[in-house]
């Protein structure tokens, strides 16, 4: 068709002033209406903040595991048959390998001695004639080469079981080992509660769009009419969906912050009574985008799928 | 520029708009399209925005078969073609300027361009001094007039009207009437559905004549 007498427009800078409208436009419609604007964004910023608060709380109960003075160790009983020289030999060549951090050594004798010093038991152990303790090996595995902590603890365990001056072997699975199980519950059942709450994020900004749409309904029949692309409509809801994430999103930081910061008093006081130096520890730099681009994604899939459905359902051709 | 040939337009509802309409017009050329009420005027300027597809028959515009265009071209293609509505079709929560700004936006112009083109709209139509007002403040003449400001701010290359002076006093209705003949001048080709026939007759342009459909 004879277009010859129009201004040529470069399709970049078409496009650049397509999203400059499309980005004034949505947010001064946000601006508009603020007070659903401001119900919607509280709705996305409750449903955000219980998962990246859950999110929170395991992460700091991660770093109470962490410790490392609570990295768990091995008792290796050795049998009465041998020797201390024969024990501490073994004993140097277990520190040889690689998923062991250090060995110990604790001959019979001196296991007797701190015997002795426990109250109660020193009177009992003079009745005996000979020493009934073994020599033990204590094993701290190097934590760093585990995977799943808990299945190659068993692994290394078995292994040790192996050698023939080793009579038993012990596991000191302590607390942080069963927290240690729990958190990796803990952390699945969060995911599905983020998986969920991200998904009502997705309804919230896909309904409240759709409710967007409806109300401009003529706007976009008109649009249509004088020639705008599906794009072109499609932009400024995408935007809105953008803003009711990135805010809702930015708003569920605010509020995980502030509940943070009020607890902060109380694990600090609760920490020193325990002798404890653990401190709470915030969402980070990596989380915080991490939260801020998943939410405005929520907001731009809610927002395609509000306006596709309508765009399609549309009469014009 | 325009042509038709046998083409026939049924409505799902099973009313028959148009049926073996034979037509032809050049490029630049500007021509009145006239008939009773109900003849299928409305409905012969739809297909040729490309508002609907004819049921049977083909149409062409600048060359091209419009049943065969490109779902994703069809946009493009409309930005061509400038429609004056029988009911406006006026965005009630935008000013008048805007209204009119809107096929400039879409075609992405500079804010700088799209007030002056918009000024030059709203003066051919002698409504500079209603810019700022909203649809609803303005009288259904004057609203007529920004629809008419708003189908030719893109200086598109067909301009079609649908009884663009139903609502306009004579004297007015002269005026849009040497207006659309002005943008005819610049190089559009106009088609004008009207049953306002003394005013058609003193424009002293072709007149084609739509006889309704017996059944
Ligand atoms: N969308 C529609 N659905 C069904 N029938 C229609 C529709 N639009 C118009 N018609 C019918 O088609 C015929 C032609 O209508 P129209 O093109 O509007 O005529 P005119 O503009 O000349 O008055 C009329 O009988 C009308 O009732
Ligand atoms: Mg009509």
């Amino acid at each position: 068709m004879a277009s010859t007498y129009k201004p040529a427009n470069s399709p970049s800078r078409v496009l650049l002033s397509h999203h400059k409208e499309a980005i004034d436009f949505s947010l001064s419609h946000l601006w508009q209406s603020q007070l659903s604007t401001w119900i919607t964004l509280a709705a996305i910023a409750i449903a955000l903040s219980l998962p990246a608060s859950l999110y929170l709380l395991l992460q700091n109960l991660k770093t109470l595991t962490d410790d490392k003075r609570e990295v768990p160790t091995i008792s290796l009983f050795i049998k009465q048959s041998i020797t201390e020289q024969q024990a501490r030999d073994r004993g140097e060549l277990l520190q040889e390998l690689s998923e062991i951090d250090k060995v110990i050594m604790v001959p019979k004798s001196e296991a007797l001695e701190d015997f002795r010093n426990i109250t109660g038991f020193a009177e009992t152990l003079e009745t005996l004639d000979e020493n009934p303790l073994p020599h033990v090996l204590v094993v701290t595995p190097h934590m760093d080469l585990f995977g799943e902590p808990e299945l190659d603890m068993t692994k290394l365990a078995r292994k040790l079981e192996g050698y023939p001056e080793i009579d038993l072997v012990q596991m000191d699975i302590e607390w942080v080992q069963r927290l240690r199980g729990i958190l990796r519950i803990a952390e699945r059942a969060v995911m599905l509660i983020s998986l969920l709450l991200g998904l009502t994020v997705l309804l919230v900004i896909g309904n409240t769009i759709k409710l967007n749409v409806e109300s401009r309904k003529e706007e976009i029949d008109v649009a249509k009419l004088i020639g705008a692309t599906s794009s072109y409509i499609r932009r400024p809801f995408i935007y809105s969906g953008i803003w009711y994430g990135l805010f809702g999103g930015v708003l569920s930081l605010v509020i995980v912050h502030l509940a943070l910061y009020s607890l902060v008093p109380a694990v600090e006081e609760l920490a020193r009574l325990y002798g404890s130096s653990f401190q709470i520890g915030g969402l980070g730099f990596k989380m915080t985008l991490y939260i801020l681009l998943a939410s405005s994604l929520l907001g731009i899939i809610g927002a395609w799928i509000a306006v596709g459905r309508h765009l399609r359902s549309t009469t014009l051709p | 520029m325009i042509e038709f040939k046998a083409v026939s337009k049924q409505y799902p509802t099973g009313q028959l708009a148009l049926y073996n309409v034979n037509l032809s017009m050049q490029q630049g050329e500007m021509a009145f399209l006239t008939g009773h009420s109900g003849a299928g005027k409305s409905t012969l300027l739809k297909l040729i925005a490309l508002l609907d597809s004819p049921s049977d028959g083909i149409v062409t515009i600048a060359g091209q078969n419009t049943q065969s265009i490109n779902k994703r071209k069809i946009p493009a293609f409309r930005r061509n073609i400038g429609v004056i509505f029988q009911d406006h079709h006026l965005l009630k929560d935008r000013n008048v300027f805007d209204n009119i700004a809107l096929p400039l936006k879409i075609e992405g112009m500079r804010p700088h361009d799209i007030k002056r083109r918009v000024r030059a709209a709203l003066d051919k139509v002698d409504l500079l001094k209603k810019e700022k007002e909203y649809p609803q403040m303005l009288s259904a003449g004057e609203k007529q007039r920004v629809g008419i400001a708003r189908a030719v701010v893109n200086k598109p290359s067909i301009i079609l009207a649908d009884e663009p002076t139903g609502n306009l006093d004579p004297d007015l209705a002269l005026d849009i009437m040497h207006t659309f003949k002005q943008f005819n001048e610049y190089g559009s080709t106009v088609l004008i559905a009207s049953h306002d026939h003394a005013l058609i007759k003193d424009m002293k342009k072709r007149i084609i004549v739509l006889r309704k459909v017996k059944r």
